[in-house]
C-alpha cells in the first residue's frame, strides 16, 4: 500500500473526487478543522496495517461534538494497538459523512489480460452476489456505460423507488481510474467505499498498491 | 496456416499396419476422403491399404505440405527433425505424453519439440490433439472411423478446441443434428498454434462465417484481445475451468472480485463474444448460428398450433428481454382471411389445434413479409392428425430469422430423415434462448 501523501497526489493529480478530508497525526490540529467540518464526521485510521477499520473499532461516525472527537480519537488509538502493538499509524483521517449508495470501483494488472476495471455495488451486492462488472483497458465511454448496465444491481442505481443518483459522476470516476490506471506504476487500486448520491460520487476510503 | 486446411498432399507419420491403432486410422480417413495424395510413413515398409510405405519422409521425392505425426512421443523429436530437414513447415502432433501429464519429462519433451520447430520454422498444432477436420476437401486428420463418429457435412461453422473430447463429440454431434462445418481443430497443448492464433485465421477464411470454440485457458492474452479487436466474424464461446480450487492470498475487495473466470467472461462480453453456458447451450446456438441469418432488431412473433408452448415460448421471450409486439390492424386482416373466428392473432399467433400444413404456411407467408418483426418462431405441435412431415417444405422456405419447436416422437422421426438443416428445438425456452443470440449478433 502506498503512503498516505503519496496517494493524496496523485488524488490530486487525477481530480478524483474523495469526500472532504482533513489528515494528521496532532490531536489540537484535527480539532481545529472539526471546527470547519459539516457535522456529523467521521474518524478514522489510516494505517498500512489495519484493512477492516470498521470491525475493530478504528472508525467512529456520527461525531457532532468536540468531546465525542476527542473520545474517538482515544479509542480508535486504543483498539489500533490492542488489534497490533506494531501498527504503524500515518495519520488520523477526519471525514465529512457521505450519504447515498455504496459503489465499489477498482483497478488491477490480470495475469492473462493486462490492466482491468472493475464497478459494482457495494456492501452485499459484490460481497454475497459478486455483482461486479469488468472492463479491458482501454475504455471508451460506451464501454464505461455499458459495464454499469451490466450489473444485475443496475436498477437499483437507474431510478428504483424514485431515488436519483448521478450516473455521470460515475461514468467520470470509471474513466478517471482507468486513465490513472494506465499512467502509474500502480498494480492495484482499491476504492470502497465510494458514495453516490443524486449530486455527486464521493470516495471514502481509498488504496493505492504499487 | 492456411497450409494445415489447405495441403497439396499430406505425409501421416506413424502410419500404422495395426488395424486399430491410432496412426492406421489416420491415414485410412485421408486415404479415402482428401482430395490430394497421402504417404503413410513406418519403418516397416510392407504396404498399408495397398499404398507403398516410405521408412521415413526424407524418402519421399515430393515436397511435402502437412505432416501428421502419430508415433510413441518419445519418438515425436526424431521425426520432427526429419520433416524439418525435409523442409515441412507444417506439422500436427498427434501423440500425447507432454506437459499434459505434469510430468518434468513431458515438460522437457515439449520444451525439446519447441526448440526443434524453432530451428527449422516448423508451425506446429498440438501436441496431444485428436486432428484436424476440413469438410471442404475430405482432410480428415482425426483418428476415428466414420462408423464410429459421423462427420459433418460443409458448412459456415469453423471450431476449435482445447480438448479432445469435446473436438470428437462436436463433429458428431452436428453431424447428427444436420449441421455443416467449414473447419475443426483440435489444438490440444498449444505448443505453438493457439486459440488467438486460429481465431485470427478463421475471421481471414471465407468459407468460415461463424467461428466457435472450447477454451480452458488464453495462453496469449494480448493477441487474444487483438484478434477480438479486429474480428468482424460471429464467435460464440464455451469455457471450461470456471471455478478456481484453493483460496489464493487476496489484498484487496478488488483482487478477490476479479477472478480469473469472472474477467473472462467480462472479457467475452466486452468484445461482442456469446458465451454459450453449458454443453447444450453451445450445440444449441451453433444450431442456429449454422442458418447464417442475423435478426435485425429484437421483435419477435410467435405462431402456434398449441396454446400452452405458446404462452411457456412467450413467457421466456419477455424474461430474457425480446419484444413481442402485437401486429398492426391491417396484418391482423390480412390473416384473419385464412383463420378461423376462434383463432387469436394477437401476439402469439394462436392458428389453432385444426391448423393444417395450408394454414401455416399462409400465415407464415404473411409474418415473414412483413416489416413489422425480426424473427420468427414456429411452434408445430406435429402430434395433430392435421399435420405431417410436409410442413418441412413450408419451414424451409421461411426468409426471415427463425427457430421450430417441435418435439414428441413423430418429430423425432422426421428429423431423423430430414435431408436438408432446420434449427429444430425441442422445448420452446432452447428455441427462444437461440433466438435471442441471433438477435444480440451485430451484422
Amino acid at each position: 500500500m502506498i503512503s498516505l501523501k503519496e496517494s493524496l497526489e496523485i488524488i490530486e493529480k487525477y481530480e478524483l473526487p474523495i469526500v472532504k478530508t482533513f489528515a494528521s497525526l496532532d490531536f489540537n490540529e484535527l480539532k481545529k478543522a472539526f471546527a470547519k467540518f459539516e457535522k456529523p464526521a467521521v474518524l478514522k485510521i489510516y494505517s498500512p496495517d489495519i484493512a477492516h477499520k470498521t470491525e475493530i473499532g478504528c472508525l467512529v461516525s456520527g461525531i457532532y461534538t468536540l468531546s465525542q472527537l476527542r473520545k474517538a480519537y482515544k479509542s480508535i488509538l486504543g483498539n489500533t494497538f490492542s488489534f497490533n502493538p506494531n501498527a504503524r499509524i500515518e495519520a488520523f483521517l477526519l471525514q465529512e459523512t457521505a450519504h447515498g449508495i455504496e459503489i465499489i470501483v477498482g483497478a488491477k494488472r490480470d495475469t492473462t489480460f493486462g490492466n482491468i476495471i472493475l464497478f459494482g455495488l457495494g456492501g452485499i451486492y459484490t460481497e454475497v452476489f459478486e455483482d461486479v462488472s469488468i472492463r479491458v483497458l482501454p475504455v471508451d465511454e460506451n464501454q464505461i456505460d455499458s459495464m454499469i448496465k451490466q450489473v444485475k444491481s443496475f436498477r437499483i442505481l437507474s431510478g428504483y423507488r424514485g431515488k436519483k443518483f448521478n450516473l455521470n459522476a460515475l461514468k467520470n470516476l470509471l474513466f478517471k481510474v482507468s486513465t490513472l490506471f494506465e499512467r502509474e506504476e500502480i498494480r492495484e487500486i482499491d476504492l470502497n467505499p465510494v458514495f453516490l448520491n443524486e449530486k455527486e460520487a464521493r470516495i471514502v476510503d481509498w488504496k493505492f498498491y504499487r | 496456416m492456411e497450409k494445415f486446411f489447405y495441403p497439396k498432399n499430406v505425409a501421416v507419420i506413424g502410419a500404422s499396419h495395426e488395424e486399430r491403432k491410432i496412426g492406421h486410422v489416420i491415414f485410412k480417413n485421408l486415404l479415402e476422403k482428401f482430395k490430394g495424395k497421402v504417404y503413410p510413413v513406418n519403418p516397416k515398409t510392407e504396404p498399408i491399404l495397398g499404398q507403398k510405405v516410405y521408412p521415413s519422409v526424407l524418402d519421399i521425392e515430393e515436397e511435402i505440405d502437412l505432416a501428421i505425426i502419430a508415433v510413441n512421443a518419445s519418438i515425436v523429436p526424431k521425426v520432427l527433425e526429419e520433416c524439418g530437414k525435409k523442409g515441412i513447415k507444417n506439422v500436427v502432433i498427434i501423440s500425447s505424453g507432454f506437459s499434459e501429464t505434469g510430468s518434468l519429462e513431458g515438460k522437457k519433451a515439449e520444451e525439446k519439440i519447441k526448440e526443434i520447430a524453432r530451428a527449422y520454422g516448423i508451425r506446429i498444432i498440438g501436441p496431444n490433439t485428436i486432428g484436424i477436420f476440413n469438410s471442404e476437401n475430405g482432410l480428415d486428420a482425426t483418428f476415428f472411423l466414420e462408423k464410429d463418429v459421423k462427420k459433418p457435412k460443409e458448412g459456415c461453422i469453423s471450431f476449435f478446441t482445447q480438448s479432445g473430447t469435446i473436438g470428437i463429440l462436436t463433429l458428431d454431434i452436428l453431424a447428427k443434428e444436420n449441421i455443416g462445418i467449414a473447419k475443426l481443430v483440435s489444438y490440444g497443448n498449444a505448443l505453438d498454434v493457439n486459440e488467438a492464433d486460429l481465431i485470427e485465421y478463421f475471421s481471414t477464411d471465407e468459407k468460415t462465417k461463424v467461428i466457435a470454440g472450447f477454451i480452458e485457458s488464453v495462453r496469449n492474452g494480448r493477441k487474444f484481445l487483438e484478434v477480438l479487436r479486429k474480428n468482424k466474424k460471429s464467435i460464440v464461446l464455451l469455457k471450461g475451468g470456471k471455478t478456481s480450487f484453493g483460496a489464493r492470498a487476496t489484498s484487496s475487495h478488488t483482487a478477490s472480485l476479479a477472478g480469473d473466470y469472472k474477467v473472462y467472461s467480462n472479457v467475452l462480453k466486452q468484445f461482442n463474444v456469446i458465451e454459450a453456458e453449458t454443453w447444450e447451450d453451445l450445440i444449441d446456438y451453433l444450431k442456429i448460428l449454422s442458418t447464417g441469418k442475423i435478426a435485425k432488431g429484437k421483435r419477435l412473433v410467435i405462431i402456434t398450433n398449441a396454446g400452452g408452448f405458446g404462452v411457456l415460448a412467450s413467457d421466456y421471450a419477455f424474461r430474457l428481454g425480446l419484444e413481442l409486439p402485437e401486429p398492426s390492424e391491417k396484418l391482423k386482416e390480412e390473416m384473419k382471411k385464412y383463420l378461423p373466428l376462434y383463432a387469436s392473432v394477437r401476439n402469439p399467433i394462436d392458428i389453432t389445434a385444426d391448423a393444417d400444413i395450408e394454414r401455416y404456411e399462409k400465415i407464415l407467408r404473411i409474418l415473414d413479409e412483413s416489416e413489422e418483426f425480426d424473427m420468427l418462431l414456429i411452434v408445430v405441435l406435429i402430434q395433430t392428425p392435421m399435420l405431417d412431415e410436409r410442413i418441412v417444405d413450408v419451414l424451409k422456405e421461411i426468409k426471415k430469422p427463425f427457430a421450430v419447436c417441435m418435439s414428441g416422437s413423430k418429430a423425432e422421426e422426421i428429423r431423423k430423415n430430414l435431408r436438408l438443416f432446420l434449427p429444430i428445438y425441442e422445448s420452446p425456452e432452447r428455441a427462444v434462448k437461440a433466438l435471442k443470440i441471433i438477435s444480440e449478433l451485430k451484422a
